[in-house]
């Protein structure tokens, strides 16, 4: 029996996992292996604030999205070794594979910036996560007015466009509320503008004011101080707010960079056509994890996916690998 | 149809796309036409 292992069950894997499943013969093993069996519709963090979504709708169980043939382990993984062909984890012993997919994705580290992690809950919140979208929709009710700051700690970010879609829902929700004109929102960002792309951009912009979103760009965050409610960049300039909402840095798995194999942010270095790591033809790396330059979005994994099925197919039967990423999301 | 204007239709198709991940592209399924990719993005 030949091995194909995938590393994370989230958006990434499991549509890998799915797609393989109905395509490589019986030969073929597949595993997937995830810390948890709870999938979160992470977009829908965006709307549990607003209770446009409760959260029992975008929290489902893992398994349920896996089909028949595929196994699931869960635990924790420690450690990847590509030179042994070999998966630890911490509970379920070690596993060898014939090919390796890896989806791990990335996640919010409120530790990295000074004073963050210490002023969290304190007029700071967040939305990246499933327990902080809940507290931050309890918060936004209690807020009676005052500044509200959105602000990006560095870039990249999953779905960079979250924010911005923050802002203009929080607009909305202060209007629906009666008190938008004892709200500011700012939008604080390391960018040169409202977003990555100019015409994006330019559309983005003006939708900022009309929204009367102030926008303060090139600001990298440098700390952030609860007690006087302020967020400081590295040259010294300074926004005071009375509600942070903070998308603090998005780091890669950290077994990847205690693995040796992903750069100091987490991210694993890939060729960002083939999505493979140099030298290792058994190994594809697909959404969040990876070190290339587009969008972290479940569209571009999903997009991704159709360039690893194809290449995986072509690399089981001996075949060319012809298919290539572009990055592109829609 | 622009992807990026602030409308009612952009809303609810973002609404509705939690169904599409669950239902479609967790199950490794096709996600919409070719012609998509470059809807608003070309004029
Ligand atoms: C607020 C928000 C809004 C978003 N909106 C959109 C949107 O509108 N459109 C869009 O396309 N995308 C959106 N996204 C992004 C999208 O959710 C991600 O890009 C997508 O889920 C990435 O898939 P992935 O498989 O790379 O990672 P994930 O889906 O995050 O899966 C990673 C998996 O790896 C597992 N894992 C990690 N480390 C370990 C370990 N050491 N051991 C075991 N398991 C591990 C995790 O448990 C997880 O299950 C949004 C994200 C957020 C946070």
């Amino acid at each position: 029996m030949k091995k194909l292992v995938i590393l994370g069950g989230g958006t990434g894997g499991t549509m890998m996992a799915n797609k393989l499943r109905k395509d490589l013969d019986d030969d073929w093993s597949i595993t997937i292996i995830d810390k948890d069996n709870i999938h979160y519709y992470q977009p829908g963090y965006l709307f549990v604030p607003f209770d446009i979504n409760k959260p029992r709708e975008i929290r489902r169980s893992k398994r349920e999205f896996i089909n028949p043939g595929i196994e699931f382990v869960i635990s924790d993984i420690t450690n990847v070794d590509w030179d042994k062909q070999e998966i630890s984890t911490a509970t379920e012993g070690k596993f060898n594979y014939d090919i390796l997919v890896m989806a791990t994705g990335c996640d919010i580290r409120p530790d990295e910036v000074e004073g963050l992690e210490e002023g969290w809950g304190h007029d700071i919140y967040g939305y990246y996560r499933f327990n902080d979208c809940q507290e931050l929709g309890k918060a936004l009710k209690r807020f009676k007015g005052g500044r509200m700051v959105v602000n990006i700690a560095e870039m990249p970010i999953k779905c960079p466009v979250a924010p911005l879609e923050f802002a203009f829902l929080a607009d909305w929700y202060f209007h629906e509320r009666g008190i938008r004109d004892d709200v500011e929102i700012e939008f604080v960002t390391p960018l040169s503008g409202a977003f990555t792309k100019p015409v994006a951009t330019k559309v983005l912009t003006d939708a900022c004011e009309d929204k009367n979103i102030k926008i303060v760009p090139n600001f990298a965050l440098g700390s952030v101080d609860h007690k006087a409610k302020v967020i400081q960049a590295f040259d010294g300039s300074e926004v005071e707010y009375d509600m942070l909402v903070s998308i603090p840095p998005n780091f890669g798995a950290q077994v990847m960079i205690d693995s040796g194999i992903a750069d100091p942010m987490g991210y694993i270095p890939v060729d960002k056509h083939t999505l493979q790591p140099e030298g290792r033809d058994n190994v594809w790396v697909l959404g969040d994890g990876t070190d290339v330059p587009t969008s972290k979005a479940g569209a571009v994994a999903h997009f991704q996916g159709d360039v690893l099925h194809e290449n995986i197919l072509a690399y089981v039967s001996g075949g060319e690998q012809h298919a290539r990423s572009d990055g592109h999301a829609v | 149809m622009s992807l990026l204007k602030d409308t009612e239709l952009n809303h609810m198709a973002k609404l509705m796309f939690k169904w599409a991940y669950f239902n479609l592209l967790l199950k490794g399924a096709w996600l919409g036409p070719p012609d998509l990719m470059m809807e608003g993005k070309v004029r």
